[in-house]
């Protein structure tokens, strides 16, 4: 979806809550964010270094198991980390070249919602049981633009119509519980869309849903990304919608992004061993027999991240300097495909070459 | 919504039988002669005893009287009515809104309209000052966890569950009372000035109950994801709690509330007494020692109703603050 | 696809397993006929009367040879793991039949079924909330022989579960532990291991790998395998996630709205699947691929699953089937009546035109993946060290 011809509008305005942008920049930019944790057993960190950007109409998923840090750095661009115990310690999330953590709590409120949008992994219980869908979307317009209540009401049926909530006018006062778990999902994205962001955060959007709903749900967001020219961030564990969707991936390990670059090429030549192992430890549905090659052991307790690279005790290319060293993320040299690769492996040109 | 609402009162009909009975039953089933209680140490000569036993049925069976005593069983004529020829009353009882006379031939319906307003007020004053203090200083604690207020909250509160009321009752009384003469000592008259010391000893333990409720109540839901949506969504901090979390928060506390609106009428027996108030605690605790059984239950009938339509306002309450629950 | 995949696909298997276990013609070791599970509806303001039936699982049929393994796949709501706490008598059976070993498990006696209980287990989705809190590991897999005594002598418990713990890749030193010292790849071993300790021949799983990580699934699902290449067990493996299933099962049963729609081999279901719900939802799920998406048009289904206390007339699925309304379309043009029947008669699972049942009165065979063999698939670190 990256040949998409129409240009969010929020791009054409050249301030943000009151604060000049950079034209040039990048749409979002994530800096060597770091999010610790404080907990009764320790600092656990929870990003470290983490670095991205997006672009408009682009499509970024980070990729994770549980624990890997995926959602925090989602909450962390969004400015909701719970805090405390949480804390963003360092780096910088820059929206059109102005760094978000910078900017005081009054202006960033208004970035939230308008210009960067997040949807949940579960509707129901994102969504207040206590007031109707209407209510919950018209919010939007009332809090942020100040539209009279009949008036947000109507944009609220026509949010509700757009992302193909059948008879939207008569459920417009019904309560979140009363939808099913797709209907529900997509009255999240309609609120999420109602001030038309030119960034919108998927954290986990199908994962609680039935794969045909799924696959729905997933139709709809890239008929909305394509119509709306928005930059999305998927966040999910599931290689399956990565690769049905995303144009670059970023995936997550313990806390760090170890692997980075255009999908079709992370998953043909994939240079960092964690997610040659992912690959290798998933059952796929076009491929039958054979034996699935588990990663061995279990995801880091984050309390108790290992030395070095958090990988090297489930690695099997693991050596001494491993253990010594946590690689940062650079360019893999020479034999590489593609220059838009980044991993955070000291083997990545021995592992490209032996592929 | 309203078909909730008629089901929650008729389940009340059982209720309301079921515990006036066994109420009745209970006090039947007091020890000691009840005529020989209202003539002391005199011997009391039979045929009064008779007229006194018929005119209170205390002759019948135990479900007749109580038939009687509620209204569903016509009343016989007393042994007066029958010597003048007079017809008997009827259907007289707790239905028609008779409650019958106290072993001293006072109406019990007399009695307790005295009783009934002073304790009522007392109770309400209690009500509104454990709400609004309890609730608030909940809010302050829930939403500064770890904070001095928060800990104040706790260690208070705290205190103040852990204080019977006739010690603390008796401690305002002296200190607040004598000590400082503050507050009038005695509330005979149940005025406004006379109650505010003891709504404020009545309503302190519920109000630490509350402030506590209110407190983990708060604090679970502003953990709550759609907490988090509603700051994703960039509503100011004043709208994610008054809005988004408040009212979630306050579903536990109403639930407490409803049963505490009752306890209050009918828990006020000792700070009835310490004050001196004639309302219905006291009203009863003279009556179970007089074995006036009329009177006891009479205002614990009353006090059942009370407790009943307490849940019913509950229920409603409830089900208007969580739509979730009105569709079962 | 030629018919000789099968046959291909069994050489596939691990040799073991044809050694320690017997396939050839054997008596199906669960047999399951007409299965029928409703639970009442109940409205009422003082008494309660029941006004429907919410049909979770009708007429549900199959069977399980001995060291083979069903899948049963479905969407929430399809009834797949009704299905399996009914086997158990967790939930009582409306009607049918289920036989194991030859016996009725509805009919049977208390004292039976208990010993039966012994011979199926159950492995759960969610090993933490399966497992007891306040129990050791070695409590816990020891447990079925407390409760099933004269197993094993008391004295050779220890021992054996020692033994218990390192067949499924646990350390047996870790005997002591509470269940919230693991993660939870190592819970669901505990499971299993739990599940192994009375010798059973039927497994049922009710989505064991769903809760689970995709590094550590794939360490249980090889585990399921090799347990049941040394010991025999059948499977019944309930799950929503269609590529497990696929890896996993020799058949498969797919489920819809308390129906078994579609029943077949592996390669029969995922290769050249008939029924219209079983193409959408192989079309659905994503291929973790990203030159492979998008190979085959995605059939997209409307709206939601019907509620199961009112399912639609005739055929269950017709409200959301895209070939309905194609059909309906074309007769429309053509003055053709076709779709009637879909909507008067609810279509018998049994085959048509086609090698294996399908409850679709229009069976058509179509091809939604392009399968390939895993020994084909070059795997980015097949050779690496």
């Amino acid at each position: 979806m990256t040949t998409t011809t129409s240009v969010p509008s929020k791009l054409s305005a050249s301030t943000v809550a009151g604060h000049d942008v950079d034209p040039d920049a990048p749409l979002l930019q994530v800096e060597d964010l770091r999010v610790e944790f404080t907990m009764p057993t320790g600092t656990v960190v929870a990003n470290d270094r983490v670095n991205y950007q997006l672009d408009a109409g682009e499509t970024l998923a980070i990729l994770g198991e549980s624990g890997s840090g995926k959602s925090v750095s989602a909450q962390a661009v969004m400015g909701i980390i719970d805090s405390p115990p949480g804390a963003i310690t360092g780096g910088a999330v820059r929206y059109r070249g102005i760094d978000l953590l910078q900017l005081p709590e009054k202006d960033r409120r208004k970035v939230r919602g308008d210009h960067i949008s997040i949807i949940f992994q579960d509707a129901l219980t994102a969504l207040n049981p206590v007031y109707t869908v209407g209510f919950q979307i018209a919010e939007m317009l009332r809090v942020h633009r100040g539209t009279s209540k009949s008036e947000a009401r109507k944009v609220a049926v026509d949010l509700m119509d757009r992302v193909k909530i059948p008879s939207a006018r008569e459920r417009l006062d019904a309560y979140p519980h009363e939808f099913s778990g797709g209907m529900r999902q997509r009255v999240m994205i309609a609120m999420s869309l109602a001030l038309d962001p030119a960034v919108l955060i998927a954290d986990e959007p199908t994962t609680a849903l039935d794969v045909t709903v799924q696959a729905q749900v997933m139709d709809l967001l890239a008929e909305l990304q394509a119509e709306t020219g928005m930059g999305l961030i998927l966040i999910t564990h599931d290689l399956g919608v990565v690769a049905e969707v995303a144009d670059r991936v970023a995936v997550m390990y313990a806390g760090r992004i170890v692997e980075t670059g255009e999908i079709d090429d992370v998953y043909h030549t994939p240079t960092h061993p964690y997610t040659i192992g992912l690959m290798e430890s998933l059952p796929q549905l076009d491929v039958k027999g054979g034996r699935l090659r588990p990663i061995p052991g279990s995801p880091p307790d984050l309390t108790r991240r290992p030395s070095g690279c958090a990988f090297h005790p489930r690695c099997r290319f693991a050596q001494q300097v491993c253990v010594d060293k946590d690689p940062e993320l650079r360019i893999p040299a020479a034999s590489m495909v593609d220059d838009d690769r980044l991993a955070a492996c000291h083997f990545s040109e021995e592992i490209v070459d032996a592929q | 919504m309203f078909r909730y609402i008629i089901r929650r009162i008729l389940q009340f009909i059982p209720v309301f039988f079921g515990a006036t009975f066994l109420i009745f039953a209970m006090v039947f089933a007091i020890p000691g002669d009840p005529i020989q209680a209202l003539a002391g140490d005199k011997p009391v000569d039979p045929t009064t005893k008779a007229v006194l036993e018929d005119r209170y049925n205390l002759e019948d069976p135990l479900l007749e009287q109580y038939g009687k005593y509620i209204g569903l069983i016509p009343q016989d004529p007393t042994l007066d009515q029958e010597i003048a020829g007079e017809p008997g009353d009827g259907f007289a009882g707790v239905l028609q809104g008779e409650f019958g006379y106290s072993l001293n031939r006072r109406p019990v319906s007399d009695i307790m309209a005295d009783a009934i307003p002073k304790t009522a007020k007392l109770a309400l004053m209690a009500f509104v000052f454990e709400i609004v203090l309890g609730i608030s200083a909940g809010v302050i604690a829930g939403l500064r966890r770890g904070s001095f207020a928060d800990n104040l909250v706790l260690v208070s509160t705290l205190a103040v569950i852990a204080i019977p009321v006739f010690v603390a009752g008796y401690a305002a009384q002296l200190i607040v009372g004598v000590r400082l003469g503050w507050a009038p000592v005695n509330a005979a008259q149940a005025t406004f000035g006379q109650l505010i010391l003891p709504a404020m000893v009545l309503g302190a333990t519920s109000l630490a109950y509350i402030a506590r409720l209110t407190r983990t109540s708060l604090n679970e839901n502003l953990r709550a994801d759609y907490v988090k949506t509603a700051t994703a969504k960039g509503l100011p901090r004043t709208r994610v709690i008054g809005r988004h979390t408040l009212r979630n928060s306050l579903i536990p506390v109403i639930t407490y509330l409803g049963i505490d609106l009752g306890a209050l009428m009918g828990g006020a027996i000792i700070t009835e007494g310490i004050f001196n108030i004639p309302g219905i605690g006291r009203t009863v605790f003279e009556g179970i020692i007089r074995s006036d059984g009329p009177v006891v239950v009479g205002v614990t009938t009353f006090l059942v109703v009370i407790f009943m339509i307490s849940n019913l306002l509950v229920d409603v309450m409830y089900a208007w603050l969580d739509p979730r629950i009105r569709y079962e | 696809m030629p018919s000789d995949a099968t046959d291909a696909e069994q050489q596939m298997q691990p040799a073991e397993q044809q050694m320690t276990v017997d396939r050839s013609g054997d008596e199906p070791v669960l047999e399951v006929r007409n299965l029928v599970k409703h639970f009442p509806l109940t409205q009422g303001i003082v008494f309660k009367r029941t006004i429907g039936q919410i049909q979770a699982v009708d007429d549900v049929s199959f069977s399980i040879r001995p060291g083979e393994t069903l899948g049963l796949v479905g969407e929430s709501g399809s009834g797949k793991s009704t299905v399996a706490r009914t086997l158990l008598r967790l939930h009582e059976p409306t009607g049918g039949e289920a036989f194991f070993q030859g016996q009725d498990l509805f009919t049977m006696s208390n004292k039976d079924m208990r010993a039966a209980r012994r011979d199926i287990q159950m492995i759960f989705q969610d090993p933490y909330s399966s497992l007891n809190p306040r129990m050791t590991v070695g409590d816990i897999i020891a447990e079925p022989w407390r409760i099933h005594t004269g197993i094993l002598p008391r004295n050779e418990q220890r021992d054996r579960v020692a033994e218990l713990l390192d067949l499924v890749g646990l350390n047996p030193d870790h005997i002591n532990r509470f269940p919230h010292q693991f993660s939870g790849g190592q819970r669901q071993r505990i499971g299993v291991a739990r599940a192994l300790a009375v010798n059973p021949s039927v497994i049922i799983a009710d989505e064991p790998v769903s809760a689970l990580d995709v590094s550590v699934q794939a360490q249980v699902v090889n585990l399921l395998e090799d347990i049941q290449a040394e010991f025999g067990i059948a499977f019944l493996f309930i799950a929503h996630d269609l590529s497990v299933v696929r890896h996993i099962a020799d058949r498969v049963a797919v489920m819809y709205l308390g129906k078994i729609i579609e029943i077949g081999t592996e390669e029969q279901i995922y290769d050249r699947p008939t029924h219209p719900y079983t193409q959408a939802l192989l079309s659905a799920a994503p291929i973790a691929d990203p030159r492979r998406r998008a190979a085959s048009e995605r059939i997209l289904l409307q709206g939601d699953l019907p509620s199961p206390s009112n399912p639609p007339s005739g055929c269950r699925f017709r409200t959301r089937c895209w070939l309905f309304n194609q059909m309906k379309e074309e007769d429309e043009a053509t003055g053709g009546n076709r779709t009637d029947k879909c909507i008067n008669e609810p279509p018998e699972l049994a085959e048509r035109d086609y090698d294996h049942p399908s409850a679709c009165h229009y069976p058509q065979e179509r091809h939604i993946i392009e399968t390939v063999d895993r020994a084909e698939v070059t795997t980015p670190g097949d050779d690496l060290p």
